[in-house]
């Protein structure tokens, strides 16, 4: 036999009031007669037997107690041998919270946690567990104790998280919990998961120590699994990213809203049509200054987990560029650059610059170090260029073409499109020492914009005075302007820069594994410490989950900020609904014994006890 | 006050109504002849060995040839003495026996009083505690009242023969002795009666009861408290315990009223809780029972 609650035993101790009421309280109702002489000749008219009737109702009284007492200890008879070892991992990630609609009621983290207690609940007294979480950490609440009462705090302490499932953390924990019991002969270790199973890891579905117990629904859902936004290179716009996922089983209708903090209506709208396990992309642009928030919103009307449907992206400021001028003195740069709205500062030494503009050399002795922009030099570049004079011929705009770029760009972001009817000054021509490529060129051959490495940085060479012809007049000459900038600086052209604000459709069959950033060293997050990640590797891709929602800085190795990533998902997974790991789920089957709860019988035992006490001694029904 | 008008209102009322019973005997005492009290001779008995030699009519000897006695009648004095018990078993915590015997003892005192009868109080435990010396006369009755309203009840334990053996000390003449007690006596009740039976008293018991000791119901734990010894009963009571004691309290009385049956003693049981008037028409019926059988035996 066992006990459900042997610490309801500690009652036991109210014996001690009980064996004193009886032999203190019990004259304590004192009642003065004339004489007791009479009542004396009454009692000597009692059965002999009755001398011992006292003693008997106390043990009587003190056998109900027992018999109570080991009733509220929930007695057991089970006919089971060896104690167990149990850990009770529980997944409390942020796709735990979906129920209600669609799902499961009233969440999947509700009946995983139920499971728990029904675990907890057919313990034995020789049986020991513990309680671990999973969400970003693993948690470990309740070491292996055999205290009932200690798991059921643990486990009532368990709540779910906005993290992702990290179950293979856990479950190496939980094996480290077990030690000897799984390493060992000793029966009895189990790994026990209860989970709704998002989650990939090959490696985990193959152990054999692991029980799974999977609660999912089949419902619906579909989620905004990535969006970003960062500046545009026009000012006042941001660009943004935004993918959209169908993880039900069924085709879905959704409509997609980007909505932005300072407009009343949605900047874009969309209806899409997910299939099964499709994800779709949308890129465009939107009005906005830094500091805006700007929301993606899926209306999908019931959905099984209605908190991934909303992502929220907050628009980074633009990053201030300091800009050294040399050279030819000329007022369309500053004015150029003064236009673009305060994003680039002009500083007087080539040192702390971070971009050099060199404005129709005439002798160049040396290039300083760092990017580079070179405006029709009209010099030799000792070890780059020779200087072969100028063309005979202007260029005109509309004979403009992209002939290639840097980092994939096509027609130089579109600023091609705007140099139409402008009359350039005569170009120079160079004759490159090392490797150089054509970024813009006109029809005739003639390189307009030539861009080549060094070690000090990257230059950027225009061939054509700006000082000279229409271009310093017309409204590109800024955008132009900055373009070169940001290409001398290194900045990344992706195909972004190519979409139209009417955005691009990016069907996909798979989904993402996860939601990453590019490693750049470390990653710090609002009011938080720096994050060093563990990918030192500069030549390798090294990934990183983003694990709480809000803005997080990217930093070098000197841990200047470098730029500003915006999470608001942690992990694809997170959202998953319905695609989920192929693992079987067995639920929890108590160990095969005879298990037959006791307690009703001991009640009813003390109650007979507590009758016949009552029946026999205080009504005399046997004298 | 206990004896205020309205209780000595109550008295003359059913002194009224005693005398309508008794006449002027109180509670029915037959008239005592006696042989040497009077001067009025009445009759004459056969000599027998004993009387008096000075009451032999020789004038009558000399014309029969026989020894006759003479008897005389006379005028004497009713003593009524009462006997008021005041031992600690009067008044166990929450009864009003001792209050009640005091009232009842007031009240016979009054009707003897206005009889004209000599009356005489002892208020006696183990010893005479106080005394009121027998006078005649209801100028008396105030003191009488006076006496009573000052008693206490004593500590001492109850010893009914020796008070009664004060009370042929106080009246070495006999009389009648009315006995208010709840006659609750380790030593039994009987040689007090005896002893005032032998010396020429006419017992009359009060058996003053309380009805929550008599009509006992209470049943569980109890520790039973003896008021005069103190000694104490720890047990449980159960319905047959009860119903054992309400036998014992019942064959008590049984016995008591045999023999005072055996020697013409009358005897009355009152409750506490009951009106004055009730415990006197008792006494009445009683009394008045007696006085026939007396009758009719003589």
């Amino acid at each position: 036999m066992e006990f459900g609650s042997p610490h309801q035993f500690v009652w036991l101790l109210l014996a001690i009031p009980v064996v004193l009421l009886y032999f203190v309280a019990l004259g304590r109702r004192r009642m003065e007669l004339s004489t007791v002489s009479l009542w004396r000749r009454a009692l000597t008219r009692r059965p002999a037997w009755s001398r011992w009737r006292r003693l008997v109702s106390m043990l009587v009284v003190l056998a109900a107690l027992v018999l109570l007492v080991t009733a509220a200890a929930e007695p057991r008879f089970s006919a089971t041998g060896g104690a167990r070892r149990l850990v009770i991992v529980l997944d409390n990630s942020a796709s735990m919270r979906a129920g209600d609609i669609g799902d499961i009621a009233p969440s999947r983290f509700q009946r995983c946690k139920q499971d728990a207690e029904r675990i907890l609940d057919s313990l034995r007294l020789v049986d020991r567990a513990a309680i671990l979480s999973t969400g970003s950490l693993t948690r470990i609440h309740c070491g292996l104790t055999s205290d009932h009462v200690l798991l059921d705090h643990a486990l009532e302490g368990v709540q779910v998280t906005d993290g992702r499932t990290n179950l293979a953390e856990a479950v190496e924990t939980a094996r480290r919990l077990l030690g000897e019991q799984l390493a060992g002969e000793a029966p009895g270790g189990e790994i026990i998961v209860l989970s709704d199973g998002c989650f990939r890891d090959a490696g985990l579905l193959a152990a054999d120590d692991v029980r799974w117990i999977i609660h999912r629904g089949d419902g619906a859902n579909v989620a905004v699994t990535k969006f970003e936004v960062r500046p545009n290179a026009q000012l006042g716009r941001y660009d943004y990213l935004v993918e959209a996922a169908n993880f039900g089983r069924q085709p879905r209708e959704v409509e997609l809203r980007i909505e932005a903090q300072t407009a009343s209506e949605a900047i874009f709208k969309e209806t899409l049509t997910l299939a099964p396990g499709q994800s779709q992309r949308r890129f465009g642009a939107v009005p906005g200054l830094a500091g805006d928030l700007i929301s993606a919103v899926l209306d999908a009307g019931d959905d099984a987990l209605a908190r991934d449907n909303v992502a929220r992206c907050v628009a980074p400021p633009r990053p201030t560029i300091s800009v050294a001028v040399l050279g030819k003195t000329s007022g369309a740069i500053p004015t150029a650059l003064a236009a673009i709205g305060g994003r680039y500062q002009i500083v007087a030494a080539a040192d702390s610059a971070d971009v050099t503009i060199i404005n129709e050399p005439a002798q160049i002795a040396s290039l300083p170090a760092g990017p580079l922009v070179v405006v029709a030099p009209a010099a030799d570049a000792p070890g780059l260029w020779r200087f072969r004079g100028k063309a005979q011929e202007a260029v005109v705009a509309d004979a403009l073409g992209a002939v290639g770029g840097l980092g994939g760009a096509g027609r130089f972001g579109g600023v091609a499109d705007e140099l139409t009817d402008i009359v350039f000054g005569l170009p120079v021509e160079l004759e490159y020492e090392a490797p150089a490529r054509v970024v813009l060129g006109s029809r005739s051959g003639s390189p307009l914009i030539t861009a080549f490495e060094r070690e000090q940085g990257r230059v950027v060479v225009m061939h054509v005075p700006i000082d000279a012809g229409d271009l310093a007049q017309h409204a590109a000459f800024p955008i132009l302007l900055e373009r070169l900038l940001a290409m001398a600086k290194g900045d990344e052209v992706d195909e972004r820069d190519e979409v139209d604000e009417r955005g691009e459709v990016d069907e996909r069959g798979t989904l993402d594994t996860a939601t990453t950033v590019r490693y750049v060293g470390s990653l710090r997050s609002a009011g938080n410490p720096a994050r060093t990640l563990s990918a030192p590797d500069d030549s390798a891709d090294a990934f990183a989950t983003l694990e709480e929602v809000g803005a997080w800085e990217t930093l070098d190795t000197s841990q200047q900020v470098e730029s500003v990533l915006f999470a608001n998902l942690l992990s694809s997974q997170e959202s998953d609904i319905d695609s989920a790991a192929d693992v079987e789920s067995r639920p929890w089957d108590e160990p095969p014994r005879a298990r037959v709860s006791l307690w009703v019988y001991f009640a009813i035992a003390a109650l007979l006890v507590v009758a016949a006490d009552w029946t026999f001694y205080r009504r005399g029904v046997l004298e | 006050m206990s004896f205020d008008a309205r209780f000595q209102q109550q008295c003359e009322s059913l002194h009224h109504q005693a005398a309508r019973v008794w006449g002027r005997n109180f509670l029915g005492r037959r008239t005592q002849w006696t042989l040497a009290g009077g001067t009025e001779v009445t009759g004459y008995s056969d000599y027998s060995v004993g009387d008096d030699p000075r009451y032999i009519d020789w004038n009558l000897c000399a014309r029969h040839d026989e020894l006759r006695v003479k008897q005389f009648q006379g005028s004497e004095d009713n003593r009524v003495y009462l006997v008021l018990d005041v031992s600690r078993s009067m008044s166990p915590s929450g009864s009003e026996k001792f209050a009640f015997a005091r009232r009842l003892t007031a009240a016979l005192g009054y009707l003897a009083l206005a009889n004209l009868d000599r009356v005489g109080v002892l208020a006696v435990s183990d010893r005479i505690v106080s005394r009121f010396p027998a006078v005649r006369g209801r100028s008396h009755l105030p003191r009488l009242l006076a006496m009573l309203e000052n008693l206490t009840v004593d500590q001492a334990a109850t010893n009914l023969r020796a008070g009664c053996e004060a009370v042929t000390r106080e009246g070495p003449r006999g009389g009648l002795a009315v006995l208010i007690s709840d006659l609750i006596d380790p030593a039994g009740l009987e040689p007090a009666l005896d002893t005032l039976r032998v010396r020429g008293f006419e017992p009359h018991l009060v058996h003053v009861v309380d009805p929550r000791e008599t009509e006992w119901t209470a049943t569980g734990p109890v520790a039973l408290v003896d008021a005069e010894s103190g000694r104490v009963v720890r047990t449980t009571l159960t319905p047959r315990d009860v119903a054992n004691y309400r036998n014992v309290c019942h064959e008590s009385v049984d016995a008591l009223k045999r023999y005072c049956g055996r020697w013409w003693i009358s005897y009355v049981q009152v409750r506490c809780d009951a009106p004055i008037e009730n415990a006197v028409y008792q006494m009445f019926g009683v009394a008045k029972s007696r006085m026939a059988s007396l009758h009719a035996r003589q």
